[in-house]
């Protein structure tokens, strides 16, 4: 086993707030293979070191993986990993880590770490092709890597929810250049099921559009990735549910629909809920919201205990970041249990196998063939164990090669929207013909909106599908720095799941703030399914 | 995201959002508009007078790359690549990007290794790297600031490519 030593500089890496503690490092060594990092505030060398077996000593304390009410939560709120160890570890999947730096010689990462697969983006070919962590801010990566893959049953720390999964670190936002992005999300396609993102555009009320290039990178890895069985690309939802309050002092927040990576086809967006099973106030809410991991609490109490780097711990992790690679684990769980899943397969059995959290909220509905929805918490938080369990018997939908699309149905209805507050909603509709569209069951929705507002967080923004099931694509909002506009803004949807394509489909905006008007100048409509 | 950084609603790194909070009060000022294009759709860019980025810093440094401008703008020391930031939209919230060096070329699907090669050698452009594990997505070199743009944008214009871009540096924020 290979182990970081903390060699001259570097203080902590714990981050603010709750508690961390140093590494195991055993020694200096020879730096033999490890060139240094110029201006680099970590130092590391390489040592061996035995492989340990016993307890993991922070485990117990993992309450995301077995909560038994240890933390103050309700029992059972959790994401079902340990139950789901029975069925499998990991073994023989790939997870990669997309994010700022990741510490692969971290003794937790290190014996799951795929050799020769990581890369490192701040040196490009230059230097070690290792994405450790060069400043001393940069431990979101390690953290995010220690919730999906750290190692179990060594007698170090606690253990990711896939403790044997093959981990794959890449650090793209140690430059965040486009090419770098791109790259790192088509890298190792032929191996890695599951590419993880605990990061996005900002948080601050406005749609933000991606570039094509990303884009492009998620429709080459559905298609192409495992011989055409594709990769499963999970984003975070986002941390913006509470940017400004109203006049109650109530939260009000964005919605992942304003994220222009959250709404692409082939990400599976992942959202938080605490350990009692609620949404913390800073989590987004959203219609293309998939299934959620765990996270802190409103008071950041009860956070996620994982790794931090130099050999170091943390007990203080939270937002979407700390739930998204729960999300990621229990797909990669999936996958070992059943390689032959393709990425639509892995979307709807975590759907499915979802368990219903806050079960007394309002707010989940089902109706028609729908499967249980909530706009806070898609089809509820990730059951690994069960999602494990299905993929043994799961009936493939096949990849995208049988993925069927229907539209864009487009309208340009230059409907004016009458000032707020509360009202009236325009609404406007397409019919989609079951004759020319053959969808049955619904995979996902595509909303492509352009309006002319002089302030577009007063817009209310909804659709209504035949069946009468509602996808809440926007939510009147204060934005930090200005709304900007909607221009061809793509909303997207996974509520309408299972239902089927044909009928007649509503959008409907209301103006839910006074002193701006506007119009919806254009709409369309794009359908996925099988 | 630490606690404290999540009850202000975003997460601070490396002092970049605060710069574009402070920056954002500004505005683009003076705003000079530009294009690009993305993917297959010509897109608009507009000047920010208030920032400059700088991909030169030290690195392991805390500097962010985007700097404001505070007075006159000061010329950049010989060998640094002090370059300019643009917005995705005309106001202040607008989405900031910037220019390190290099464009993203898309091949026509087909391409063939040899047909690629002469083509890089006709507009005499060096490949960097091939992206991800395809091969019709290539990077190729060019200098920081303007100059990518340009060059992008010419070899878009140029028919060649199934598309050309610059290699934007975008802040992405942590969740």
């Amino acid at each position: 086993m290979l182990i970081a030593v903390l060699l001259a500089g570097g203080c902590g890496g714990g981050g603010s707030g709750g508690s961390s503690s140093a590494g195991n490092g055993g020694g200096t060594g020879s730096v033999d293979g490890l060139p240094a990092q110029d201006g680099c505030t970590y130092r590391y060398t390489l040592t061996s070191s035995p492989q340990l077996t016993g307890t993991d000593p922070l485990l117990a304390s993992q309450w995301h993986l077995a909560n038994t009410g240890q933390s103050g939560g309700l029992a059972g709120e959790d994401v079902r990993a340990q139950a789901a160890w029975a069925i499998s570890r990991g073994e023989g999947a790939r997870v990669a880590v997309v994010d700022d730096a990741v510490d692969i010689l971290h003794p937790e990462l290190s014996p799951n770490a795929v050799a020769g697969a990581s890369y490192n983006y701040r040196t490009g070919s230059v230097g070690n092709r290792w994405p450790l962590p060069c400043l001393a801010d940069e431990t979101h990566g390690t953290a995010v890597a220690g919730v999906v893959a750290a190692r179990d049953g060594n007698a170090v720390a606690g253990a990711g929810v896939a403790p044997r999964v093959g981990l794959v670190g890449l650090n793209p936002l140690a430059t965040s250049y486009a090419a770098d992005i791109a790259d790192a999300l088509g890298r190792g396609l032929t191996d890695t099921g599951v590419y993880n993102s605990s990061w996005g555009s900002p948080d601050n009320g406005r749609p933000n559009r991606v570039d094509a290039s990303f884009g492009v990178a998620i429709d080459n890895g559905i298609t192409n990735g495992r011989g055409g069985r594709g990769a499963v690309y999970v984003f975070a939802a986002g941390n913006g549910g509470c940017i400004s309050t109203n006049a109650a002092g109530q939260c009000v927040g964005e919605s992942s629909g304003l994220d222009g990576y959250t709404n692409h086809l082939g990400v599976l967006v992942a959202c938080s809920v605490d350990h009692r099973g609620r949404r913390p106030y800073y989590g987004e809410t959203g219609a293309n919201i998939l299934v959620c991991g765990s996270t802190s609490d409103d008071a950041g109490r009860a956070a996620i205990t994982t790794l931090a780097p130099q050999g170091g711990t943390r007990s203080n992790f939270g937002g979407t970041s700390a739930a998204a690679p729960m999300v990621s684990g229990a797909a990669a769980l999936a996958l070992a249990a059943n390689p032959t899943l393709t990425w639509r397969d892995v979307r709807l059995l975590l759907a499915r196998t979802a368990r219903r959290n806050d079960a007394a909220s309002p707010d989940w509905v089902t109706s028609g063939p729908g499967l249980p929805h909530h706009p806070e918490y898609g089809f509820g938080t990730v059951d690994a164990q069960a999602a494990a369990s299905a993929a043994r018997g799961w009936s493939s939908v096949g990849g995208s090669a049988s993925l069927i699309s229907c539209g864009p149905y487009t309208r340009s209805p230059g409907l004016a929207v009458p000032d707020g507050p509360a009202g009236p909603t325009v609404e406007d509709s397409v019919t989609v013909d079951a004759a020319g569209c053959g969808i049955t069951r619904i995979e996902h929705v595509e909303v492509a909106f352009t309006a002319s507002h002089s302030y577009i967080g007063d817009l209310r923004i909804r659709l209504v599908s035949p069946n009468g099931l509602v996808s809440r694509l926007a939510d009147a909002r204060r934005c930090l720095s200005g709304c900007g506009s909607y221009s061809d803004w793509r909303f997207s949807s996974v509520r309408h799941m299972d239902e089927a394509a044909a009928g007649t489909w509503r959008l409907q905006v209301t103006d839910m703030q006074a002193n701006d008007t506007g119009s919806v100048q254009a709409w369309g409509l794009r359908i996925w399914g099988r | 995201m630490t606690m404290n950084a999540r009850r202000a609603g975003m997460t601070l790194r490396h002092g970049l959002w605060l710069t574009l909070a402070l920056a954002a009060v500004c505005g683009p000022a003076q705003a000079q508009q530009r294009y690009w294009y993305d993917g297959g759709e010509r897109r608009l860019l507009w000047a920010e007078s208030g920032l400059r980025a700088d991909f030169n810093a030290a690195p392991g440094t805390k500097q962010s790359v985007i700097q404001p401008v505070i007075g006159d703008k000061p010329a950049a020391p010989a060998g640094t690549t002090d370059t300019p930031v643009y917005r995705d939209q005309a106001d202040a919230g607008g989405r900031v990007r910037a220019l390190p060096g290099g464009v993203l070329l898309g091949l026509r699907p087909g391409t063939s290794a040899t047909a690629r090669d002469a083509l890089l050698a006709r507009h005499g452009l060096r490949l960097v790297r091939p992206i991800g594990d395809r091969g019709d997505l290539l990077l190729v070199a060019s200098p920081p600031g303007d100059a990518s743009l340009d060059l992008a944008n010419r070899l878009h214009e140029s028919g060649d490519f199934a598309s050309a871009s610059p290699n934007w540096w975008q802040p992405r924020q942590l969740k």
